[in-house]
């Protein structure tokens, strides 16, 4: 049972982790707390739906088709709505976010009713026995894929020059200004991974269930992760997520499913109280 | 570069007024004036940072007047700052390289994916970089943080990111201030070696007289926003004009 | 825009219209009856019709309210109710209960209607009872019945969609016969909120009256998984499952007991028995899973639903005609029509709503159960009848006629 509940922990907070990891990569590039994050990932699983279901293509071409129309969503949202706001208040990004993810709703309301959608990619389904435990084959692909993209984004940020670049203007915005870096492209790909990473997790999400605008609640859950995890830590952001899919399971399996809530908001807030850098993440020193 | 009747008004106050000298190529040219002379306000109308007022600046050929910062740093110029510009969180290589990719051939997406040629320029990067420490005499400190290296090596630092940027004209905003008299004649050595080597030309601004007098050829001294001096060091500083600017009132 | 300074001239002007309309009535009442404060006209009624549309439950009440009102277009089509056609006032209520209150004040008196369908949000009714009982205005064929606005029963109060006590008592009382069980044990998994708390009471009853064992499981509305759920249901090896939630829930649920190798059968509440869940599901985890309803989808007989089809292929509402929320609707919309028409020639509020209290049973084609209201039953449905889909027809399966199962309520 324990180690039943850990494994489907795990898996779940493997797409938690990636979902987090989008967050973060926006929140350390352009400083912006997202709230729009869960409903981005809810667009991932209408993209995905869009792909599979309305221009009938195959999986490699749905995957493809959500990357670049996520990219592009993410380039478009930070030049519209974010980079005409750089240097406001942090209230004004925080209602900037959140008025975005209402209107992605309703906008995902118009197109496709506010109905569920069925989401069926072809990924493999059925289950395989490891063990004592019983694994999912939708999970497996789903937690495998989301580690191969964490791999991938920290592989990107440690060793590639729009990575350094990312790493530089995080680090310190105003160095980067000075310095000569074009820092509206380097926050415009931030929020292009940060918006293709919550996609990707969407399409695993509503390939779990189904594509609805309800996901955007799963995919808020990134919040409590990445302040678990430290908010400028992107390793961070992934420990996080999946502490939050360990903590689901076990609450919902030993106490009560809403016991979850305590236990991922009870942690979060002693972790703010004494520990606001969060587990992960490096103390700010005041910077002048 | 030229500047030609370069102003630069914030409201009433004239920062510049009809400021107009030629940096020639090759030398090094310095700027000096008293407090509020309009120094640093020169530095950022050339590089970008602020867009004057009226007047034109012109480097290499091209007209580069209120260009913004990045494409002013594509046509061959650098600067550096009076505070430190560094990234604290990245290694000092990483700060280096940093200035490399101003002028990077590959976009940001092909560099993501790491294709052929991005990953040919990351490798040349990365053996630029380790020539620029070593250049700096910095080569030990690669994967320290800057935070570990002294002020002048931090500035230091902070020169070797222009020089990744293989700038043909560098401008260096009091690149002596705060530095102890050994690391001055180290940055002295530094800008000398840089001039030798790679052709640049320099263009600063300081306050520290006997050093302005060992390292320039040319020195323009501003007052209240206008050019009152444009000559040799050693005629400017025999100058009437200039002594009563910084002696006088 | 009248601005203040006007105020007094359109004060005028109504009450000109008012003595002209006392006059014209007077005269002409019998061939051209007119209430308005009843929204009857002429040549037209109001009728209202809250549902939501676009907010967390518009998934299952989009399609009632385009069923309600695919019906009222066809009824007007063939010339409306005694020479007036039907005029529906939509307002979105987004199952928000301050909207639904503030709807049906809108139709009391701002924009009168003769009466109101829909208000698919149990607490609103729960809580306007009182209202209802003082405005008069009739509401007729309701989106789920909240017991406490039909037991004991409101005046102009009217239901219009299976009951959560009939559902339970049917799906225990058809899965132990069909499975020959002697004590069935029985796991429901139900939401967390107070209609799956009152479902769990209506199981239990209806496990208990039958000696056996009962487990209700928790999940939220908003789950990500159900593994800790599924896991509860394994350690239990119950003879069948019973779903109450919303669509995630019976996906993540049946997902689950396929993953972990459960072969019992599932029977979820009336309004998961949809296309999209067993579009969701798919075949493998599809095949186990039932529902209990009081309406039919269309494919599951062809020859009830003829009319019930055009009406969805002529509308562009092809997809929901299987969509026993569509049917719903549908019936009801229907059903809202021939009352007014059985209200009589000059129809109001108090007539129509003293007909269906007198004893009302209305035609519903066999697309339901049998619907009708009695001065002490104002629930309207109460049989109901287990179906399933089947993947290789693509069509729905009734396992039997809704009064088969007239048995096993109580």
């Amino acid at each position: 049972m324990l180690m039943q509940f850990l494994a489907s922990g795990f898996m779940l907070g493997s797409v938690y982790g990636l979902v987090a990891l989008g967050f973060a990569a926006i929140y350390k590039a352009t400083r912006v707390f997202n709230f729009a994050q869960g409903m981005l990932m809810a667009t991932g699983a209408y993209l995905a739906v869009t792909g599979s279901v309305v221009l009938g293509l195959p999986l490699v071409g749905t995957i493809a088709f959500v990357v670049v129309a996520a990219g592009t969503l993410g380039v478009v949202i930070q030049w519209l709505l974010i980079r005409p706001l750089a240097g406001r208040p942090l209230l004004a990004m925080v209602m900037i976010t959140i008025a975005l993810s209402i209107i992605l709703r309703a906008l995902i309301v118009i197109i496709f009713g506010g109905g569920a959608q069925t989401l069926r990619l072809g990924l493999p389904e059925g289950s395989f026995v490891l063990g004592s435990v019983r694994i999912s084959a939708i999970h497996a692909t789903a937690a495998g894929v989301s580690w191969l993209c964490m791999a991938l984004f920290m592989v990107f940020f440690r060793f590639s020059k729009a990575g350094l670049l990312m790493r530089a203007t995080a680090d310190s915005h105003e160095a980067a200004v000075l310095s000569g870096v074009n820092v509206n492209r380097i926050n415009a790909t931030a929020w292009a991974l940060g918006t293709i990473l919550a996609a990707i997790g969407g399409v695993f999400l509503g390939q779990l269930q189904v594509a609805s605008v309800e996901l955007e609640n799963i995919g808020l859950l990134a919040l409590p992760a990445v302040v678990i995890g430290g908010l400028q830590s992107i390793p961070g952001a992934i420990i996080g997520g999946l502490l939050v899919g360990l903590i689901e399971q076990l609450s919902s399996g030993y106490i009560s499913p809403k016991a979850r809530d305590i236990f991922v908001y009870v942690p979060l807030l002693i972790i703010l109280l004494v520990r606001p850098w969060g587990l992960f993440g490096e103390r700010e020193l005041g910077r002048v | 570069m030229e500047i030609d009747a370069l102003s630069m008004r914030f409201g009433g106050l004239v920062a510049l007024d009809a400021v107009s000298f030629k940096a020639v190529e090759g030398a090094v040219t310095a700027v000096i004036g008293p407090n509020g002379a309009g120094k640093t306000t020169l530095l950022n109308c050339i590089s970008g940072m602020y867009r004057p007022t009226s007047g034109q600046v012109s480097f290499d050929g091209h007209n580069v007047t209120g260009a913004r910062p990045e494409r002013v740093a594509r046509f061959g110029m650098a600067r550096t700052f009076q505070n430190l510009a560094l990234f604290a969180g990245l290694s000092v290589l990483d700060n280096i390289k940093v200035g490399a990719y101003r002028h990077g051939q590959s976009g940001l997406l092909e560099g993501a994916l790491r294709f052929g040629r991005a990953r040919r320029e990351e490798a040349e990067t990365d053996a630029a970089a380790r020539e620029v420490l070593d250049f700096l005499e910095l080569g030990d400190a690669a994967t320290m943080l800057p935070a570990g290296l002294s002020y002048g090596q931090q500035k230091q630092v902070e020169f070797g990111r222009a020089l990744m940027q293989r700038a043909r004209l560098i401008l260096l905003d009091e690149p002596m201030a705060g530095m102890s008299a050994p690391e001055k004649s180290r940055m002295v050595g530094l800008i000398r070696r840089t001039r030798e080597r790679f052709g640049t030309s320099f263009l600063l601004v300081e306050h520290d007289i006997p050093v302005i007098m060992e390292l320039s050829d040319h020195v323009v001294v501003l007052d209240f926003g206008r050019k009152i001096a444009d000559a040799p060091p050693r005629e400017v500083q025999a100058d009437p004009v200039v002594i009563a600017a910084y002696l006088g009132d | 825009m009248p601005t203040i300074r006007h105020a007094s001239r359109w004060k005028a002007l109504l009450l000109s219209g008012a003595v002209l309309c006392l006059a014209f009535n007077a005269s002409a009442r019998a061939a051209n009856f007119e209430s308005p404060q009843d929204g009857v006209y002429a040549d037209h009624i109001d009728w209202g019709m809250t549902a939501d549309m676009s907010g967390p439950s518009s998934g299952a009440q989009n399609p009632w309210g385009q069923g309600f009102q695919d019906a009222v277009k066809v009824v007007n089509e063939k010339g409306g109710v005694g020479g007036r056609k039907i005029n529906v006032l939509v307002e979105d209520t987004r199952y928000d209960a301050t909207a639904e209150r503030v709807a049906y004040e809108k139709f009391v008196s701002q924009t009168p209607a003769l009466g109101t369908s829909g208000m698919g949000n149990s607490s609103a009714q729960t809580a306007m009872v009182p209202l209802i009982k003082r405005s008069k205005l009739p509401v007729v064929g309701t989106y789920t019945t909240a017991k406490a606005a039909v037991e004991p029963p409101t005046p102009y109060f009217y239901g219009g969609f299976c009951g959560f006590k009939e559902m339970a008592q049917t799906g225990v009382g058809f899965f132990t016969d069909h499975l020959a069980l002697k004590q069935p044990t029985v796991a429901l998994v139900h939401l967390d909120v107070a209609s799956g708390k009152e479902y769990a009471g209506y199981m239990e009853a209806a496990v208990t009256a039958r000696g056996g064992t009962f487990k209700a499981i928790p999940i939220k509305v908003v789950a990500a998984d159900a593994t800790p759920q599924v896991l509860d249901i394994l350690a239990m090896k119950p003879d069948f499952v019973a779903i109450h939630g919303v669509t995630t829930t019976s996906i993540l649920v049946m997902k689950a007991m396929l993953q972990y190798g459960i072969n019992a059968p599932a029977f979820a509440i009336s309004y998961l028995g949809t296309p999209t869940v067993y579009d969701g599901l798919g075949p493998d985890a599809g095949k186990n899973y039932y529902f209990v309803s009081c309406f039919s989808p269309a494919s599951s007989d062809l020859k009830v639903s003829v009319a019930l089809s055009a009406a969805a292929d002529k509308f562009g509402h092809s997809a929901l005609k299987d969509d026993v929320n569509y049917v719903a609707g549908y019936v009801i919309g229907n059903m809202v029509a021939d009352a007014i028409g059985k209200a009589g020639a000059e129809p109001t509020r108090e007539k129509l709503s003293a007909m269906l209290n007198t004893g009302y049973v209305a035609n519903t084609g066999g697309l339901s159960s049998e619907l009708k209201y009695t001065p002490t039953d104002h629930f309207g449905l109460t049989a109901l009848k287990p179906l399933s889909f089947d993947y290789a027809t693509k069509s729905f399966k009734s396992y039997g006629e809704y009064a088969d199962f007239g048995k096993y309520l109580q």
